[in-house]
């Protein structure tokens, strides 16, 4: 079995958000390249930034936190979340383990979208060490929203998913949007309605961008008083200029 | 005039429909074919449809060159039979055209699809039936193998091509009015043929057996999306319905896992689909 361990030591010098950062890696398989090993460190530092962000006054996450396993063959990478008890759905490179807090990559190197993927977990990893019980559209949309990032050298860009806002209007046209229903949706509610053209992905990350897009305030209060006890409804109705009647409806203007 | 005809077959290829098109016998149910003109100077193009069901056509024409062309892309509703597409006329002289590809995709992109359209479950009126959602098709779990299956809705039966066997039996797509496609899969017996009509409630065939010996019938309800048509990014161009169901039990709604619900057709229900006139005659018809 080949598996590289991956440690990432990370200091923070400063909570407000500008932090000094060290390294360190351990990867003699080399199964990551340079770039993606870059790529990857982006990723989470920006995501451990947004999540400290939103929760400052607890436990700040820390890189070092972080364990990542990475294998190269499925095989190998099966049988190891097979040892946890994880049954692996077909074709995701990645898993995760709230009880080791591993996260446990495979490379798969026909999927392009590889690394996105990744992001897109890594989020799940992060709200689960601040929200015990996301909801989850706020869960899945944000890792969607992650999953977007297109990381550089010098930057960080969130990528419109085109896919995903074609298919949003077809939704809206077929007058299947009920924002105030969907947002109560249990995972298995949430898993069963996503077997129709990605319908439960598709409307979370779209409602995740549409707050973004507004004012980022209003989502990061949203989720504060969610964890606090807060249902989803409710946080709408709070945070939301005109509540969850006014989301909706800009909603459908801004997607139609 | 023209003489000499060509089918074109060396220089497109197809995209097949999202669902069941990539199954069927290897018929060619559309074909594009162009008459030359006694000049030599012109080509006119159409294209032959064997289905019974519609098509959308895009021709590619941006890697022509030497002739005058309507435009870069010539898109097309297609119907059963022989479909006028356009002219060629050549600036030059005589060269190939071989540069034309085009993609066809089952459905009609200018359709508006009814969605709130009251379906009736594939059953017969006063039996029961649970459900299960799977990779956007409805399961339906009938009592017995051998059960009649109901069509859903009025419709058409499209080609041969749809009536095909995969690994868990035959399948058979019905067009409706408004555009959209329902496919019946884990069928061991269709009951009617292509290019029939069918009416909601008719029996349209006999359901396959899983592995628990009950009949195990698959239903997916999908469309042309003009919104994936536009979108260059989007694989597939069709789009899952969700539909509404009428239920004796639940009364209009969107079928629930796990749930029983009881069948019943009503006059509001098989009325949907006709015309003022043919709602008159129907009901007058019935109160005889």
């Amino acid at each position: 079995m080949i598996n590289v361990l991956l440690f990432i030591g990370f200091f923070i010098f400063n909570v407000t958000g500008l932090t000094a950062q060290t390294y360190s890696f351990d990867d003699p398989e080399g199964i990551l390249t340079k770039k993606e090993k870059q790529q990857l460190e982006k990723a989470i530092i920006y995501e451990i930034d947004f999540y400290n962000k939103i929760f400052p006054d607890d436990t700040l996450i820390k890189i070092s936190d972080v364990k990542i396993i990475i294998f190269d063959k499925y095989v190998d990478y099966v049988s190891y979340e097979a040892t946890k008890g994880k049954n692996v759905s077909s074709g995701m490179p990645i898993g995760y383990f709230p009880q080791t807090r591993d996260i446990v990559i495979y490379k798969n190197k026909d999927r392009s979208d590889f690394l996105n993927v990744c992001y897109h977990e890594l989020s799940h990893f992060f709200i689960r060490k601040k929200m015990t019980n996301s909801a989850v559209w706020l869960n899945e949309g944000l890792a969607c929203y992650f999953k977007s990032m297109n990381i550089s050298v010098n930057a960080i860009k969130f990528e419109k998913r085109n896919l995903y806002l074609t298919q949003i209007k077809t939704f809206i046209a077929l007058k299947d949007i009920d924002i105030a229903d969907f947002i109560t949706w249990k995972p298995a509610k949430f898993q069963q309605m996503t077997s129709y053209n990605n319908y439960g992905y598709i409307v979370a990350y779209c409602i995740i961008y549409l707050l973004l897009q507004k004012e980022e305030n209003i989502l990061i209060g949203m989720m504060r008083d969610m964890r606090n006890g807060l249902t989803s409804v409710a946080a709408f109705d709070q945070h939301y200029p005109g509540g969850l009647a006014q989301f909706e409806k800009d909603f459908l203007a801004y997607f139609k | 005039m023209f003489i000499g005809k060509r089918t074109l077959i060396a220089s497109f290829y197809l995209l097949m429909p999202l669902i069941a098109a990539a199954q069927g016998p290897r018929a060619v149910t559309l074909k594009v074919e162009y008459e030359k003109s006694k000049s030599g100077l012109e080509y006119k193009y159409h294209a032959i449809s064997h289905d019974y069901c519609p098509y959308y056509i895009v021709v590619d024409l941006s890697r022509i060159t030497n002739y005058e062309i309507p435009g870069t892309k010539h898109v097309a509703t297609l119907h059963p039979g022989q479909n006028y597409l356009f002219r060629l006329k050549n600036r030059v002289s005589i060269s190939s055209t071989s540069g034309i590809r085009y993609s066809y995709y089952l459905g009609n992109i200018n359709a508006k699809v009814d969605a709130e359209y009251r379906y009736a479950l594939p059953i017969a009126p006063g039996d029961s039936v649970r459900i299960k959602h799977n990779r956007g098709k409805l399961i339906f779990n009938l009592k017995h193998t051998s059960d009649t299956v109901y069509a859903c809705r009025d419709g058409i039966v499209c080609s041969d091509e749809f009536i095909a066997k995969n690994l868990k039996g035959t399948q058979i797509t019905i067009y409706h009015k408004d555009g959209s496609f329902a496919q019946y899969s884990a069928l061991q017996k269709i009951l009617t043929q292509p290019g029939k009509p069918v009416k909601t409630g008719m029996p349209i065939a006999i359901v396959g057996t899983n592995e628990k010996g009950t009949g195990m019938l698959e239903i997916q309800f999908y469309f042309l999306d003009e919104n994936k048509i536009k979108d260059t990014e989007s694989k597939s161009k069709h789009s899952i319905l969700r539909p509404f169901f009428h239920t004796q039990n639940y009364g209009y709604i969107r079928l629930d896992d796990n749930t029983t619900y009881i069948g019943e057709i009503t006059d509001e229900v098989l009325m949907q689909d006709m015309s003022k006139k043919e709602q008159e005659q129907y009901l007058k018809r019935k109160k005889k």
